[in-house]
């Protein structure tokens, strides 16, 4: 696991990651609520990111404004965009543009 | 109120009755709002708590909501009506309010105070990172609790993520 993580980590261009053949993603958006820590923290534990990765995606949204955090089929987007609403998180699926 | 720390009996808190209670409050208000909520009629607190999951297409949104929204509301309801239960004092009304969370119960409270943040910033209009915050008396309270409560959520998330 930390070793496919690792991995993931050195691959930073979105365009690689995610594959042709699954073209939804998991947007993650900024809001002015949420803390920067809790974020990274929900990244952690919720998809699993190592600690860099997390960081690097809650970085992301708040300097830019939002991150794919996730990407594959439909389904499995819509799971991982009502578990951020759990956490309070703002978040969309749509299909890769 | 002492913020959270970890000890080997999990993630622990102390407040006083009034913050306890205060907290209390808030919680089954946002579990009140939750469980009253109507299709037809968000108020803006509730648009945050229960946002759209799709941007691109109302159709879509709508749909998602009828198959997501009641459980990921009672959801949030449960965390919140058990977070208010967890600081009911159990000696005298007047007394300190010793909370010890396990992970899943710290769990339930980081989202519950996410919740909480989230509903308070939508009433004081706090919808981006640049936002102008009136300061009349009653906002300014209101800002208080607000910054306490992100107070209260950093220290949860520091003992949780160590």
């Amino acid at each position: 696991m930390a070793d496919t993580l690792e991995r993931t980590d050195e691959d930073t261009d979105l365009d690689t990651r995610i594959a042709p053949d699954l073209p939804w993603i998991t947007i993650v958006w900024n809001d002015p609520v949420n803390l920067m820590q809790y974020v990274a923290y929900v990244f952690k534990s919720y998809f699993g990111f190592s600690p860099s990765k997390a960081n690097k995606l809650m970085m992301q949204v708040h300097n830019e404004g939002k991150a794919v955090v996730a990407s594959g089929p439909r389904e499995e987007m819509e799971r991982h965009v009502v578990a951020m609403h759990g956490y309070g998180l703002w978040a969309t699926l749509q299909k890769e543009s | 109120m002492k913020p959270f720390r970890a000890t080997s009996a999990g993630v622990v808190a102390k407040f006083d009755h009034t913050d306890a209670r205060l907290l209390a409050n808030l919680a089954t208000q946002v579990a009140g709002l939750l469980a009253e909520r109507d299709e037809h009629d968000r108020d803006p607190a509730l648009t945050r708590l229960l946002p759209d999951a799709y941007r691109d297409s109302d159709e879509n949104a709508a749909e998602f909501r009828r198959f997501t929204e009641e459980e990921l509301a009672d959801d949030k309801i449960r965390s919140a009506l058990g977070m208010a239960q967890l600081l009911e004092p159990d000696v005298g009304a007047e007394a300190t309010v010793h909370v010890t969370l396990d992970p899943s119960e710290a769990l339930d409270w980081m989202r519950s105070l996410t919740d909480i943040r989230l509903a308070i910033a939508a009433r004081l209009g706090i919808v981006d990172d640049t936002s102008p915050i009136s300061v009349d008396d009653e906002s300014r309270y209101t800002l208080a609790i607000y910054n306490w409560l992100g107070q209260l959520q950093y220290s949860l998330v520091k003992a949780v993520d160590r």
